[in-house]
């Protein structure tokens, strides 16, 4: 009997469900996203760089990481090399596609973890309240008190360089974030109604964290994820830079900029194109996730 | 057009305010025509967004973008402020013409001490030393009624009520003894019993420094209490304008009527309370006839053919002026 | 107000415990023996034994911790393995270099930054904001290292006035200030653009345009000084990552601060000098956001008054 009870108010949280996110709300989202030029040139560029990273065997005809030592430090265009060649005689054009790989995944993937990690700790804290708020606040206030870097630096050294690694050890320390904006939202969404009716009759926490405060935080989720990665690049660059990224011959932006470091007196453009490919990829995020935050900001919709 | 002997103190004519939005160029103000006679309180009224506020930005020469002068004149003391130039509406603003607003809970500089908020506005506009400007703005929170004026001086803004605020607006707003003062909303946002105590202290305070009102309100009951005068407005028009008990004796715009009904009566024995159907239209599907024959009861073909003009009534009456070509049903309306 | 600063404090002592806890779970209990990687591949296993033994890793792991954070808040902190001298006095002597760049690189960085920010907001939708903006977009996101090496290239070797390795004089510090710099310079830029814009729409800047003061008054103490309070929340923010983003750039313009004394001491896997170092600089960086917040209650008497 109760049981029945306690359905009936669960599909009727569903339809106000509805009636806060209207149906059209992605799409009218994607309206006002298609509008903005810059981020639609943003988007572009990404794709791009994804497709570039995809399909970069079929793009170019060199190996990235074939060291040919009688073409060494090329200047761009010679002998067939669009961006020169490096030290190794190594095609840069190719190993800068090749490092679209790596910054991309590292970026998408370690902030896909944050996100994860960020909306279990933020929904718990809001949604349980009491002592777990208080651990968890606690520790989002520790986590982003953290250097970002040097604790890169840290982990990386316990963990060794690896691409799985990267991906887990900038995960883990850029959660904190999100877990802020999600607990704020939770505290707020708890407030309302329906989630007020699925707590007072028993539904399951699980239930509610899932399937009625996880909807209502994606828009909040899509744009920190989004706001994340460049610095997740930015830092995976670093990393690189300093040797605690993947490890060599791996191509990565970071890795071919510090050993371009050795060459600036004779060759000066092999340090300039790695990094342009940071800028362009850091940037297109950057304006991705300013686009994507006005987009969904239900505000300004209508 | 005023046959007074009284001199104007400020001429509005024709005044045409647009904005220059998306959505193209929409009028908030059009055909502004108001005289003010110097000493009197001229009431304006009218529903949120009929351009009440937009009246007072351009009289203070703050019309911003998205909005822009597009045409008219405003004379103040027979110059021109709509072609004065940057720096001349610099030296008359806070100084001959001053303004008050409706928030004061938001129109003061949250970081700044009162005291020095007032010292700033003297010392913008006078000569004279920083100590001297302190000492008057001291005398002026003293006489704008505020309690140990020493230590409010002192205090920033967050420390004090939203009546005490709206006393630092108004002290800030005579320090310099302006010629005009106005009123924008000053006491909708404030309690019932501080909204009676501010408005005292407006009509105390403009005799004392004989200065010349515009009052802002979109409260019937409040605008009675305030003016000599009253201009009804509607959709960036005045629809009706006259002398305070003309008004009030004989409505003649439906508009007014209606505002009128709208007032809650403690008198009447029904539960009723009277409302104008329909809403004020958006400025971007203005009707083609007269702006208000959408909610009109009385709307005819004619209404929904061209705009009216603003024209005497009765030439018993010169000074009230009524937006509307159905004069007969008002007569009616009148003598009912 | 002294209420306030305590709760600040006693969060930041707090904060700094947890970061020494989570420094050393980091670099004890992962998987891999720190001696074995320390002494290298051929190490034989009494050796290994040996200085585990000295270093007391063959303590329980509580106990291990328990003693370093005594040892800590004494002001121990154990001696480098290969330098063979004590760690505070290494990470003391770089820090100085450290601090001296990331406080030159924020100083101008703040100058640009605000200055960038209150021109483009003063002439919001204008081609000189967008010209601004676009800057800061670049500024914000080139890596430093990489513009580090772009002024050495383009500046240093071309013009021979400032040098592009080390820092035996002043001006050495110019360049790699400028590096370390730009990224904060444009983020500064735009909050401050953006906050001065949201100051420009509230109320009393109409009142203050309504005293009839002069333009340049009302944008330098009304605007400009509202609109600084989220500005100095970003600083706090900002000073983590200019400490370890300037150990970046001393790697490039080999400047012996303490980025290099930490990539050196991890490169050669001198754990003593690591853990030190990271929970010297985490320290720092907690002991920064703490001051931070005591200035923004200062600068916004509202926050004390729990008004907001």
């Amino acid at each position: 009997m109760k049981k029945s009870i306690a359905l009936k108010l669960d599909s009727f949280g569903k339809e106000i469900v509805k009636v806060e996110k209207p149906h059209g709300y992605y799409y009218e989202s994607f309206r006002i996203f298609r509008k903005n030029k810059v981020a639609m040139i943003s988007l572009g560029i990404l794709i791009l760089l994804i497709l570039l990273a995809i399909a970069a065997p079929f793009i170019t005809s060199f190996d990235p990481d074939k060291q040919v030592l009688s073409e060494r430090l090329l200047s761009p265009g010679v002998k067939g090399h669009l961006f020169g060649t490096d030290e190794f005689g190594r095609d840069i054009f190719t190993r800068c596609i090749y490092g679209c790989r790596i910054s991309l995944s590292v970026g998408i993937i370690s902030q896909l973890i944050a996100s994860v990690i960020g909306y279990l700790m933020g929904v718990s804290a809001g949604y349980f309240g009491k002592k777990t708020d208080d651990v968890i606040s606690f520790l989002i206030q520790v986590f982003s008190s953290i250097p970002f870097l040097l604790f890169a630096m840290a982990l990386m050294y316990a963990l060794g360089s690896g691409l799985m690694n990267l991906y887990l050890s900038l995960g883990l320390l850029s959660w904190a974030n999100t877990a802020r904006l999600i607990r704020g939202q939770v505290l707020t969404l708890k407030q309302q109604e329906y989630i007020q009716a699925c707590i007072v009759n028993g539904g399951s926490s699980a239930r509610i964290i899932f399937k009625h405060l996880l909807p209502n935080c994606i828009p909040m989720l899509i744009i920190t994820n989004t706001l994340g990665i460049p610095s997740a690049i930015l830092t995976e660059a670093s990393l690189s830079f300093l040797g605690l990224g993947v490890p060599s011959p791996t191509a990565s932006w970071g890795a071919m900029i510090s050993s371009a470091q050795t060459y600036i007196r004779t060759n000066t453009y092999y340090s300039l194109f790695p990094g342009l490919f940071i800028i362009a990829s850091v940037m297109a995020f950057n304006m991705l996730g300013d686009g994507l935050r006005d987009a969904l900001d239900p505000k300004l919709h209508k | 057009m005023s046959e007074n002997t009284e001199k104007n103190i400020l001429e509005i004519r024709d005044l045409n305010v647009d904005l220059f939005t998306e959505r193209g160029v929409l009028p908030v103000l059009s055909h502004i025509n108001l005289n003010l006679k110097e000493g009197e309180i001229l009431g304006v009224v009218g529903e949120s967004g009929c351009g009440k506020s937009m009246l007072a930005s351009a009289i203070m020469g703050l019309v911003d973008k998205p909005g822009k002068i597009t045409g008219g004149e405003i004379l103040f003391d027979s110059e021109d402020l709509v072609s004065a130039g940057k720096k001349r509406l610099q030296e008359i603003r806070g100084n001959a013409i001053s303004m008050i607003f409706q928030e004061p809970m938001t129109s003061l500089n949250p970081l700044m001490s009162c005291g020095k908020q007032i010292t700033e506005a003297i010392l913008a506009h006078k000569k004279i030393s920083r100590k001297e400007a302190s000492s008057q703005a001291l005398e002026m929170i003293r006489s704008v009624g505020i309690p140990m004026p020493e230590k409010i001086f002192d205090a920033i803004p967050s420390r004090l009520s939203g009546g005490m605020r709206q006393r630092i607006m108004i002290a800030m707003a005579l320090c310099l003894k302006p010629r005009l003062l106005i009123c924008d909303e000053p006491t909708t946002a404030l309690d019932v019993t501080v909204q009676a105590q501010i408005l005292y202290l407006i009509k105390k305070l403009r005799k004392e420094f004989k200065t010349t009102v515009i009052f802002i309100s979109h409260d019937m009951g409040v605008i009675s209490q305030m003016s000599d005068r009253v201009a009804v407005m509607y959709a960036g028009q005045v629809v009706e304008i006259a002398d305070k008990k003309d008004i009030f004796s004989m409505p003649s715009h439906p508009y007014t009527v209606g505002l009128e009904a709208a007032i809650p009566k403690m008198d009447s024995d029904t539960d009723k309370l009277e409302s104008i159907p329909g809403s004020v239209p958006m400025l971007y599907e203005l009707p083609e006839g007269c702006l208000f024959s959408t909610r009109c009861s009385h709307c005819t073909d004619q209404c929904k053919l061209k705009r009216p003009e603003l024209t005497i009534l009765d030439e018993a009456y010169p000074d009230h002026l009524v937006r509307c070509i159905n004069k007969d049903c008002l007569a009616v309306q009148h003598s009912s | 107000m002294w209420r306030y600063v305590l709760k600040r404090a006693l969060l930041a002592v707090s904060i700094i415990f947890s970061i020494s806890l989570i420094t050393f779970l980091i670099l004890n209990v992962l998987p891999g023996d720190p001696v074995a990687m320390m002494l290298g591949e051929f190490a034989d296993a009494n050796k290994i034994k040996e200085v585990r033994h000295n270093m007391g890793l063959d303590l329980p792991l509580w106990q291990q911790y328990l003693q370093w954070i005594t040892n800590l808040v004494k002001g121990d902190f154990g001696s480098s393995y290969f330098q063979k001298k004590p760690v505070l006095f290494l990470i003391l002597q770089a820090f100085q270099y450290t601090s001296y760049l990331a406080a030159m690189a924020y100083i101008i960085a703040l100058i640009i930054g605000l200055f960038m920010g209150i021109i483009a907001a003063v002439n919001h939708g204008s081609w000189l904001d967008r010209f601004l903006m676009s800057i800061s977009v670049l500024g914000i996101s080139a890596p430093s290292f990489w513009v580090a090496i772009l002024l050495q290239i383009y500046i240093g070797l071309r013009f021979k006035i400032f040098p592009v390795s080390g820092v035996q004089t002043s001006i050495g510090y110019v360049l790699p200030a400028i590096a370390l710099g730009t990224r904060y310079a444009a983020s500064i830029s735009r909050v401050t653009r953006a906050s001065m814009m949201e100051v420009m729409g509230q109320d009393f800047i109409r009142t203050a345009y309504a005293k009839g003061l002069n333009p340049f008054r009302i944008v330098m103490v009304h605007i400009f000084r509202n609109a600084l309070i989220p500005v100095i929340t970003i600083i706090g923010a900002d000073i983590g990552s200019l400490l370890t983003g300037s150990m970046i750039t001393e790697n490039v313009f080999n400047i012996p601060g303490i980025g290099k004394l930490l990539i050196d001491a991890i490169n050669r896997r001198d754990i003593p000098l690591v853990q030190g170092g990271v929970i010297y600089v985490a320290a720092v960086c907690v002991l920064i956001y703490f001051i931070v917040d005591v200035l923004y209650a200062v600068v916004n008497p509202n926050i004390r008054l729990g008004d907001k």
